[in-house]
């Protein structure tokens, strides 16, 4: 809570400063919670005090005491008692009765006594000696101890008394008589104060003098309370009272009649007790009104807190008719009321500022309280004087609540009388429109520090989101969708734009949905306008859309530049938008960055799993072309040994073998030749219409003889002839039924179906043979594995059909079944309606991205069913065709 | 060599090298005894004592290098390794585990007739010259009795493969001259094996881990010239 404009600030700062004094630490000092000391006997004690003067009683049965460390100061208007007061206990008069103790000691009434007591005395007319300098004067009571000083020892003793105390005097050798009344004072105080007394009447010590000197004055009894001095302080100054004395005790008429603390009272209290009036009066309840309502003001919810000012001011005032309007762009609305009636108050509900607002909008116009002492007669009710006839208004007054930012609303008060408002009661609208101000303040704060949080809250909920496990990919729409409701957007999208190509939109969400990247074309065409104009990175862009307001935010993205544009069409745009989208787009770029490394990573990742895999063909082929050449090259220097000679059998076996093996060096030669045609792309189809029956009738042909049992052909009837090169589909299929004849054992059913389809002819090789189990996995790494097939080995069978497949327009592809193997191939009718093209319809792994050698499946895997198709498929490569 | 038929166990699983092999050796007086797996290898390693093996690094169920180490484990017969693998670093490994020479398919039979007898006549000395060097040698603590082809450290005896204890010889009564490793291949392993400097490396490092102890290095390498061990 701040403090409150107007009358009410000068008597708060005097409460403050009681307050900041009454927490210094001091040997009387009261506790921290306010409490009394422990009972010790006060320094002084003075008790039913009397002194006539003749007929005048001065003083009548006046009790004081003073504790140690304590300052206590005599307020009383002039003829109260206080110099009176004073003078007894300095001893420099004689009661009539009562007595006076100085530390549970009768007072001895001689100032040569008191002195030695450690009593000092300021006096009202100083006492100072007008014909000594200032040397003397200050070290007046000390001559008597040290009998006659000399000259330099006097001065000195002085000079150093006054840089003790920090008072500036002229040279300590000046006549007294010379000086200024602040220095005269000075002087004075610093003789009583100099002897460390503990006990220092001051009477009336700052009467003479300016601001200045009796802040300076003040300071020192400051000083010497810090020492523990008791101070007696008579004085007429209510605020240094205030800011120096612990209790006061208020003389009336010789008589004490009141005794109060600085803490628990306020000025005027002590002014109203001074002249007689009861401390607890209407400005005191008012006080306490005020200060209730600071309280409740504190702890209450924001939307509440102008009802309690407004309910405050109606008991303040006794009046019960309030309404207090806020200024709400152009127009002023009724935010809080008391006791309207129902017609006046909707009709009061929103009023424009300036006469059509009635006095209210004049008072909110001129910044001016506007004082309608008869509503009839009065100009300024005239668009509401009906309405306050009904409602029995007669007056009224309106005062406009000035916050730091100028005019923040008006407070109006309606009165069932005429006539103006006393001075007091006007000073009281005032003041509370000044807490009103404060609440006002106070509540803006608080909702801006609501939006605040709530964009903070919006700002790490990005953060985290794209920080977290989700890939940057998905988090980003997220991230933006989160942005949009944190900063009350209705749309927001992240915009890319690669060096040299078009901006793309990379993610995009609103409040409450998130959008595939696709944005309103007026964002992407200000993210566009931004990224292509030369900018500053990271600086939010406002530009006022047809369509709403958009902000923008360029950032440096990798491989070119991104942008991050924020739209309100709908809802009001928060004022610190541009900072926020320059947060978010932070998070935003970082993201991305993080993306890319992991994407590089990814590259690095699969490059050097590809060159793994080559490496391990290469180291395969290698293998498989050696062994061929192994045998012909023995073969053929065995027989060109010279000095043996082979028999016949020998020479035959020999002789066959090389025969074979070159014939088998040959088809891998095949093989490899149609595998880097395949890779390169350069594959040549010789197409023509086949009858794909016939095809598997030659592929079988190509089998063993003795494969048993045979394999089953099942071909449908209306098979129709297809567009596609013969002997490349008798090769895959040869292939395929060589695979599954022989990994097999003996004795497994293997069998080829061909059925049409709407464009394309389906056909499958399946077998019910050991299938692709676990243990192919583990014979996968035995590359000595080999078997004598149609093809040469090296593992490129199934890369070649796969490769011939695809160069037709199909796909081939692993069916996921319990037992055996079944590999499925789709091959278009005609070629251009091509099967290539469309979308896999079982979302699985096809045999159809080219790879070299055993690398097949690297294609997307959809779901587990795929993934572990993609798994098998690449081990049949792996092992199966070896 | 041909008064007693030597043995030759040919582990290969591939039809067409067995039989070219086995029909090489057999004209060559050689008993040849084939295995397609490791296990069967082993077993017959025991039961026929064969003075040379022929083994295939690619073999069905077990590692080649593991077979070459388990047989080396057994015995000192001589192994030379037969593979399709042609790569430095596959050689190094195959002599590491013990193989006494290794050849790259394909080879002729011409060169296979050739390794097999420098193998074996390394491994399987033919005797000594008569006018050489005294039967004993001793280097600091060891004791090398060139006659019975046994080494004892301290008086324990320490087992040397044949192509060991011929590189310990040659090296031993040559003490205190340096000898290059173009010399040790030649005296060791034999002609047309001057350029394969692994295998000396190979075996000085395998003797100096059965031989050497501690601080003192019983053969002196001469980096890029060859070996010694010092004289008194």
């Amino acid at each position: 809570m701040t403090a409150a404009k107007g009358p009410g600030a000068g008597r708060r700062a005097a409460h403050g400063g009681a307050d900041g004094r009454g927490g210094e630490p001091g040997p009387g000092d009261r506790s921290a919670d306010g409490r009394e000391p422990p009972a010790v006997s006060p320094l002084l004690e003075v008790r039913d005090l009397a002194v006539n003067f003749g007929p005048v009683q001065a003083l009548l049965g006046v009790g004081l005491t003073v504790r140690e460390g304590e300052v206590v100061a005599l307020a009383g208007e002039n003829g109260a008692g206080k110099t009176t007061l004073m003078r007894c206990i300095g001893g420099d008069m004689a009661p009539h009765a009562g007595e006076i103790k100085l530390g549970g000691m009768p007072l001895q009434p001689d100032p040569g006594a008191l002195a030695r007591q450690g009593v000092s005395v300021l006096w009202q007319d100083l006492a100072l000696c007008d014909n000594l300098d200032i040397a003397a004067n200050l070290m007046l009571g000390r001559e008597r101890r040290t009998h006659l000083m000399s000259e330099v020892k006097l001065h000195t003793g002085a000079r150093r008394l006054l840089a003790d105390l920090g008072i500036s005097l002229p040279a300590t050798t000046r006549d007294i008589r010379s000086l200024s009344g602040g220095q005269r004072q000075l002087v004075a105080v610093g003789r009583a104060i100099s002897h460390r007394p503990r006990l220092l009447l001051l009477d009336e010590p700052t009467t003479a003098l300016g601001v200045t000197m009796s802040k300076l004055v003040e300071d020192l009894i400051s000083g010497v309370r810090q020492q523990g001095t008791s101070v007696l302080l008579a004085c007429h100054d209510i605020d240094m009272m205030f800011r120096l004395a612990d209790r006061i005790v208020v003389l009336r008429h010789g008589r004490v009649v009141a005794e109060v603390r600085p803490t628990e009272v306020h000025p005027d209290d002590v002014i109203a007790l001074l002249s007689g009036q009861d401390a607890d009066s209407s400005a005191r309840s008012q006080l306490t009104r005020l200060h209730g309502l600071t309280g409740r003001l504190v702890s209450a919810d924001p939307s509440s807190s102008l009802s309690l000012i407004l309910s405050a001011l109606g008991a303040a005032l006794g009046s019960e008719r309030l309404c207090i309007h806020l200024v709400s762009g152009s127009e002023l609305a009724c935010a809080a009321s008391l006791g309207l009636a129902d017609p006046l108050l909707s009709a009061w509900s929103r009023l424009p500022q300036g006469p059509a607002g009635g006095p209210a909008g004049i008072a909110a116009a001129a910044g001016e309280p506007v004082i309608a002492d008869d509503v009839r007669s009065d100009g300024r009710w005239a668009p509401f004087a009906t309405l306050a006839r009904s409602a029995r208004v007669a007056s009224s007054w309106s005062v406009p609540v000035l916050g730091p930012q100028g005019l923040a609303g008006v407070i109006t008060v309606f009165r069932s009388m005429r006539g103006k408002p006393k001075r007091d009661d006007l000073d009281l609208v005032t003041l509370y429109a000044g807490y009103a101000a404060s609440a006002i303040e106070r509540d803006g704060l608080l909702a801006e520090v609501t939006a605040r949080n709530r964009v903070l809250e919006t700002i790490r909920e990005m953060l985290e989101t794209l920080a977290g496990p989700l890939p940057v990919s998905q988090s980003l729409g997220v991230a933006l969708q989160a942005l949009c409701r944190g900063l009350q957007a209705d749309q927001a999208a992240l915009v890319v734009r690669r060096a040299g190509q078009e901006p793309v939109v990379r993610a995009a969400a609103g409040r409450a949905d998130l959008r595939p990247a696709s944005a309103d074309d007026d964002l992407v065409a200000a993210a566009a306008g931004v990224l292509s104009r030369a900018r500053k990175n990271d600086v939010a862009v406002h530009a006022p859309g047809s369509r709403g307001r958009i902000v923008t935010v360029p950032f440096a993205a990798p491989g070119g530049g991104a942008a991050l544009v924020v739209c309100w069409r709908t809802t009001a745009q928060p004022a610190d938008a541009g900072a926020l989208a320059e947060d978010a787009a932070r998070s935003l770029q970082l993201a991305l960055e993080r993306e890319e490394a992991s994407v590089a990573h990814q590259e690095a990742l699969t490059l050097r799993r590809s060159q793994e895999l080559q490496r391990g063909f290469l180291s395969r082929l290698s293998h498989e072309l050696r062994t061929p050449l192994t045998a012909i090259r023995g073969y053929a220097s065995s027989l060109l040994q010279p000095d043996v000679t082979w028999d016949n059998e020998s020479q035959h076996r020999f002789l066959r073998r090389i025969a074979a093996e070159s014939a088998r060096l040959g088809r891998l030669v095949d093989d490899l030749l149609d595998f880097s045609a395949i890779e390169s792309g350069i594959l040549r189809l010789q197409r023509d219409w086949c009858d794909l029956a016939l095809v598997l009738e030659a592929a079988i042909a190509c089998l063993p003889p003795d494969v048993s049992p045979p394999v089953k052909v099942s071909c449908a009837p209306d098979l129709p002839v297809i567009w596609a090169d013969h002997d490349r589909l008798e090769q895959v299929f040869v292939n395929l039924l060589a695979n599954a004849v022989g990994h097999n054992p003996a004795g497994t059913n293997v069998q080829v179906s061909a059925v049409a389809r709407a464009e394309y002819v389906e056909v499958t090789v399946a077998d019910d043979g050991r299938g692709l189990g676990p243990d192919t996995a583990r014979a996968r790494f035995e590359p000595a594995r080999r078997w004598r097939g149609p093809t040469a080995g090296a593992g490129l069978g199934l890369s070649i059909a796969r490769g011939i497949v695809t160069a037709h327009g199909g796909r081939i592809e692993l069916v996921a079944q319990p037992r055996g193997t079944c590999f499925r191939i789709c091959l278009p009718i005609e070629a251009e309606a091509g099967l290539a093209a469309q979308p896999d319809p079982d979302g699985q792994a096809l045999l159809a991205t080219a790879s070299p050698g055993p690398a097949v499946g690297t294609g997307p895997a959809v779901g587990t069913v795929a993934a572990t198709a993609a798994r098998q498929a690449q081990l049949t490569v792996g092992e199966g065709d070896d | 060599m041909t008064e007693a038929a030597t043995r030759a166990l040919v582990v290969e699983d591939d039809p067409n090298i067995v039989d070219l092999i086995r029909s090489n050796l057999a004209v060559r007086g050689f008993d040849t005894v084939v295995s397609a797996d490791g296990l069967r290898a082993l077993r017959l390693l025991e039961t026929e004592s064969p003075d040379i093996v022929l083994l295939d690094l690619m073999l069905p169920e077990i590692d080649g290098f593991e077979l070459c180490r388990q047989i080396r484990e057994r015995s000192s017969v001589a192994i030379i390794v037969v593979s399709a693998r042609g790569g430095e670093r596959d050689k190094v490994s195959a002599l590491n585990v013990g193989a006494d020479d290794y050849m790259t398919k394909p080879f002729s039979i011409e060169e296979l007739l050739a390794r097999i007898n420098a193998t074996l006549r390394r491994t399987r000395p033919a005797g000594l010259p008569a006018e050489s060097a005294p039967a004993v040698i001793n280097v600091a603590d060891l004791e090398i009795d060139l006659a019975r082809q046994l080494v004892t450290r301290a008086g324990v005896p320490v087992h040397l493969t044949p192509t060991e204890f011929a590189l310990l010889r040659e090296l031993a009564t040559n003490r205190g001259k340096l000898l290059s490793h173009a010399h040790l291949l030649r005296r060791v392993w034999g002609h047309g094996y001057e350029t394969e400097t692994e295998y000396v490396r190979v075996y000085i490092r395998r003797l100096r881990a059965k031989l050497e102890s501690g601080s003192t290095p019983l053969i002196v390498t001469q980096p890029r010239a060859g070996y010694r061990i010092l004289a008194d």
